[in-house]
């Protein structure tokens, strides 16, 4: 942290006037009320103040440095006394010498000097903790300041994290290329066109709204999949075709909501996207000893180079599911004979549960 | 319509039933174009270009098993091109080729007329000046799909290579030859292609005509005075120039 005095020319400037002022002010006191002569008033005055003035300058480096944080209210407040105690002995035996030196040893004056050192030491204290407390103050008031900032631009990144991880659910390709079909049904089938907008909005209303509930039943869920699926059947025609198998019972568990969504697509983009047969996409739930297994799978043509596959899709699912249950669910992978498995398996949750 | 204006022969190349009815149907306001086939996946794509040398493609990118631009390399003479797809990260790729024109789905009439228009000219004019030179692009979009594999044909045939199985490229004129475990294959691309698209690291350029998988680098032995040639498992040998030396020192810093 920068130094509030000497890293400031204004505020340099102002600090020597005012050290200036009271050591003219103690000068005429002491010429005038105590009877010193001119010059040592002076010479007393001035230098008193020009110490002090230096001593409390560099006092900010032990109170912002040495004084440890947090390492409990004892050891600072003897750090205090004993840092205390240094800069007014070096002050008073500066003080004392510049006199000594300046105007020559003198009887009157070391009376005058022993009969006021309380009263010196006890102004000199009180200006010293008046500038201790200040920069006390001001440290705090930085911190707060940074803590503030780092807060602000904390709360950011995780608005943006929350915004791309929306952005990788719904694939924008997906929007286009349906709305693209719509455009081709309305030539001779608008009553179909117009199922499929409806389709279509009822898909993206469930995806947008996802951030007001983090759970839905399994069953809402696995609505809107069919929902993305019957889409997608009215562009691949009945190259692609799904089954869902469901146990009883598991319809009401809870899923964090879109958490199928992108392994749905995974299973379209490997199987139908990249394939000319018919392709399926199996869905199955069990529920097993308070464990929530969904098994995703479609079949594939193995002998192909997939050009897709940056596995981003499932990454992000694995992210969600570790916020969501710290580390109690997984997501398994398995690829096989042609046929890829995603397998999901999350702790069975209800709605009394929550 | 004049006499001497004959129809121009186009295929759709394109994986949805729905859009392939779209671009037929407002093809029917364009009576001088033919359309002479249309398929649902780049191999049949490029077996239909063969057989039937169109003038003009309704060409999608994303298709299974051989994607719009991979169609593009694995056939001779290359036809006029219409993209149609969603994907608008390709538009730079589609302009490099020479495309006639890009329509991102879903697209409306006007803008299709629109492109229609510019191919009948085009092709027009081609029909005076000869055939259209086929340019390869030099550059990916940032973006786009990493590459992972490379289309190639032998006589009819199409397959890929995984870019993980690529041993080395060398060039050959305006060729690259692309060395893999089954053989070595022709390409009409460019060594500066490969060396901006191949994983930085997984392969380097050793020299202005090569580029070899780094892990296959057995080890860089002296070759004369000041250079080096390195050695792949399996005993070939290839020579390595200065800059090449310091991209390979970079690469593995030995």
């Amino acid at each position: 942290m920068i130094h509030p005095i000497t890293d400031n020319r204004s505020r340099f400037t102002a600090w020597w006037l005012i050290w200036l002022t009271i050591g003219a002010v103690q000068s005429l006191l002491l010429h005038f009320l105590c009877d010193c002569t001119f010059s040592t008033a002076v010479t007393d005055g001035l230098s008193s103040a020009l110490l002090l003035s230096l001593i409390a300058i560099a006092v900010w480096y032990p109170v912002t440095l040495l004084v440890p944080r947090n390492s409990g209210i004892i050891k600072a407040v003897s750090n205090h006394i004993l840092i205390a105690a240094i800069a007014l002995t070096l002050w008073i035996l500066g003080v004392k010498l510049a006199v000594d030196l300046i105007n020559g040893p003198s009887m009157v004056y070391d009376e005058f000097w022993n009969r006021w050192l309380l009263l010196r030491l006890g102004a000199g204290l009180f200006i010293y903790v008046v500038i201790v407390l200040s920069y006390h103050l001001m440290v705090s008031f930085d911190n707060i300041t940074k803590k503030n900032i780092r807060e602000a631009s904390l709360e950011k990144t995780l608005r943006e994290t929350e915004l791309m991880a929306l952005r990788s659910q719904i694939n924008p390709h997906f929007l286009f290329n349906s709305l693209n079909s719509i455009s081709s049904l309305t030539i001779d089938d608008p009553a179909l066109a117009r199922e499929m907008i409806i389709k279509l909005s009822d898909f993206m209303r469930y995806a947008l709204s996802r951030k007001e509930q983090r759970f839905v039943p399994l069953l809402k869920e696995l609505e809107n999949m069919r929902l993305y699926l019957e889409i997608e059947k009215v562009r691949f025609g009945n190259r692609l075709v799904c089954r869902e198998e469901c146990e009883h019972g598991t319809h009401a568990l809870l899923i964090p909501n879109m958490i199928l969504q992108p392994l749905y697509e995974n299973a379209v983009k490997h199987g139908v996207y990249e394939s000319t047969e018919k392709v399926e996409v199996l869905v199955f739930c069990y529920l097993k000893e308070a464990v929530l297994t969904i098994k995703i799978e479609n079949n594939f043509d193995p002998g192909m180079i997939s050009r897709r596959g940056t596995g981003t899709g499932l990454e992000n699912v694995r992210e969600r599911l570790r916020l969501a249950y710290s580390g109690m669910a997984s997501l398994q992978t398995s690829s096989e004979q042609g046929r890829f498995t995603v397998t999901l398996i999350i702790p069975a949750l209800s709605s009394q549960d929550n | 319509m004049t006499e001497s204006e004959t129809s121009i022969k186009a295929l759709i190349i394109e994986d949805e039933e729905p859009a392939r009815k779209l671009v037929r149907h407002f093809l029917e306001s364009h009576p001088i174009i033919e359309i002479a086939g249309e398929c649902a996946d780049g191999f049949c794509g490029a077996k239909l270009i063969r057989e039937l040398s169109p003038d003009l493609l309704f060409l999608d990118i994303q298709m299974p098993r051989l994607t719009g631009f991979e169609l593009l390399e694995v056939i001779d003479d290359r036809p006029e091109i219409i993209f149609t797809t969603a994907y608008d990260e390709f538009a730079i790729q589609a302009f490099e080729i020479n495309a006639v024109d890009y329509l991102l789905k879903p697209f409306s009439r006007e803008r299709f007329d629109a492109a229609v228009v510019k191919a009948v000219k085009k092709i027009a004019a081609r029909g005076h000046s000869g055939e259209g030179k086929r340019i390869n692009p030099d550059s990916r979009m940032e973006g786009s799909m990493p590459l992972n594999r490379i289309v190639i044909r032998k006589g009819t045939a199409i397959s890929f290579i995984a870019v993980r199985d690529i041993e080395y490229i060398e060039a050959e004129d305006d060729y690259v030859m692309i060395w893999y475990p089954g053989g070595k294959a022709l390409k009409q691309q460019t060594m500066k292609y490969y060396e901006e698209n191949l994983p930085a690291e997984d392969f380097v350029r050793i020299h202005r005509s090569c580029i070899v998988a780094i892990d296959l680098i057995e080890r860089i032995e002296p070759y004369g005075k000041e250079t080096y040639r390195v050695l792949l498992r399996g005993g070939k040998r290839l020579p390595v120039s200065r800059s090449g030396y310091k991209a390979l020192k970079d690469k593995i810093s030995f």
